[in-house]
């Protein structure tokens, strides 16, 4: 039987070389242990690190270890090419109007626009931001695009809840 | 060639020969995204099969050839993937509304415009927190192995049905995608990808990608991926004279921006 210290040595293993982010109870599962120890073990993991270079972070309904923000200029310059390219603002429009309207056709979402949007949705499914999710029953039946955790990874949010609200921006137009 | 010509194509939202399918996506009556290019391929390359045709030498196949083109224009990525470009640029939808429909829609064109805005403080904020998966081929388009799902495909994926469509003997099936028996494209535009990440910003020649002792297959594999991420905007090449090497590196992102 693992004690609390070892879990937790587990834990930062895991999270440090999983490419994704990891479900508490995937690890549980693994480790044969309760899911509330895993995440008790979570919470001294992520005790521990503060002040250090690497923080845990709760993303896309799992766990994942990331440098912290302020070391991010020595980092890139160190390695180089580390900096990712910026989505346009219009697929950052798009991808706002699936996440808040999900699932959502494309005509839909060209009717909010304005404008012809093939190439942005084309471009955020490349990168795996969106999915198809569905057909419309509806003449045609149109394709449904919806979310995918790797958009709440790219934004750095555990759940779709944690978008800010649409709602705020009601009162100013 | 007769046969291959007169053949009737069964496709989703279409039934006809090849030709009219090509005049049909010519005169934009059917959407080439709309056409699933890996079924004609098929029916094409079982009816070259069943009648024993030598496919390298028939023009269906070059109708093919021209759709895929079109089709991979289509779905080429377009500037505003790597930077902010205008919305001018994008088509403007010729419907005309009612001013009542056109206020409210406005209303909610504002308020998406907005929240992307917010949208885009949380894609900076995260792009500071770096994982180490980032320090690999964070952001290539995963590639689809099977043909049957080509209308899916990037362009790059019609190169790879291309090159699979020249050398496709009449006794092999169609359905892989395979450069070769071991490898992938998908896999070695990543290998090229860290290899030059691993310079950490010095170049790399590019006869250390495309080693002379390669095979032919793998110096094609090796000059589609480097293709392919210059596509992407994710390394630069410069040739200082004319068959001088050329150097790679990896692009720096501009202002710095996450």
């Amino acid at each position: 039987m693992l004690t609390i210290d070892e879990i937790t040595n587990v834990i930062e293993g895991i999270l440090f070389l999983s490419p994704t982010p990891v479900k508490i109870d995937d690890i549980a599962e693994h480790l044969n242990v309760d899911a509330s120890l895993v995440g008790e073990a979570m919470e001294r993991l992520r005790a521990r690190s503060e002040g250090g270079g690497l923080e845990v972070l709760k993303t896309a309904g799992g766990w994942e270890m990331a440098t912290r923000s302020e070391y991010v200029e020595h980092l890139r310059a160190f390695f180089g090419g580390l900096d990712r390219s910026r989505l346009s603002r219009a697929s950052l429009e798009t991808m706002a109007i699936i996440a808040y309207q999900q699932p959502v056709t494309r005509g839909a979402i060209e009717a909010l626009r304005g404008v012809n949007s093939a190439g942005t949705i084309k471009s955020l499914l490349d990168k795996g931001l969106i999915r198809i999710s569905g057909r419309e029953d509806a003449p045609g039946r149109p394709f449904l695009f919806s979310t995918t955790p790797d958009f709440l990874s790219y934004l750095g949010l555990d759940k779709l809840a944690d978008l800010p609200p649409l709602e705020t921006y009601d009162s100013k137009v | 060639m007769k046969i291959l010509s007169a053949l009737k194509l069964k496709l989703a939202g279409f039934v006809g020969r090849l030709e009219e399918l090509v005049s049909a996506v010519k005169t934009h009556v059917m959407d080439i995204l709309d056409v699933r290019l890996g079924d004609a391929a098929r029916q094409l390359a079982d009816a070259a099969r069943t009648g024993g045709h030598d496919t390298m030498r028939f023009t269906p196949f070059l109708s093919l050839a021209r759709l895929m083109f079109i089709k991979s224009r289509n779905l080429l990525p377009g500037q505003d993937q790597f930077e902010d470009t205008d919305l001018e640029a994008e088509e403007v939808q010729p419907e005309e509304e009612p001013t009542e429909v056109r206020e409210r829609l406005k209303k909610q064109q504002h308020r998406f415009q907005e929240v992307a805005l917010r949208l885009r403080v949380l894609e900076e904020t995260n792009a500071t927190k770096l994982r180490s998966r980032r320090t690999r081929s964070e952001g290539l388009p995963e590639f689809i192995d099977e043909i049957s799902f080509l209308e899916q495909a990037t362009p790059f994926d019609l190169m790879q049905t291309m090159i699979q469509l020249l050398r496709m003997k009449p006794e092999e099936r169609l359905y892989r995608v395979r450069v070769d028996d071991a490898k992938l494209l998908s896999m070695r535009i990543s290998e090229v990808f860290d290899f030059l990440l691993a310079r950490r910003g010095e170049p790399a020649l590019y006869s250390e990608i495309v080693s002379a002792e390669a095979r032919r297959e793998e110096k094609a594999l090796s000059f589609l991926a480097v293709l392919f991420l210059l596509n992407q905007g994710r390394i630069t090449a410069e040739q200082s004279a004319p068959y001088a090497d050329i150097e790679i590196r990896v692009r720096q992102a501009e202002g710095g921006a996450g």
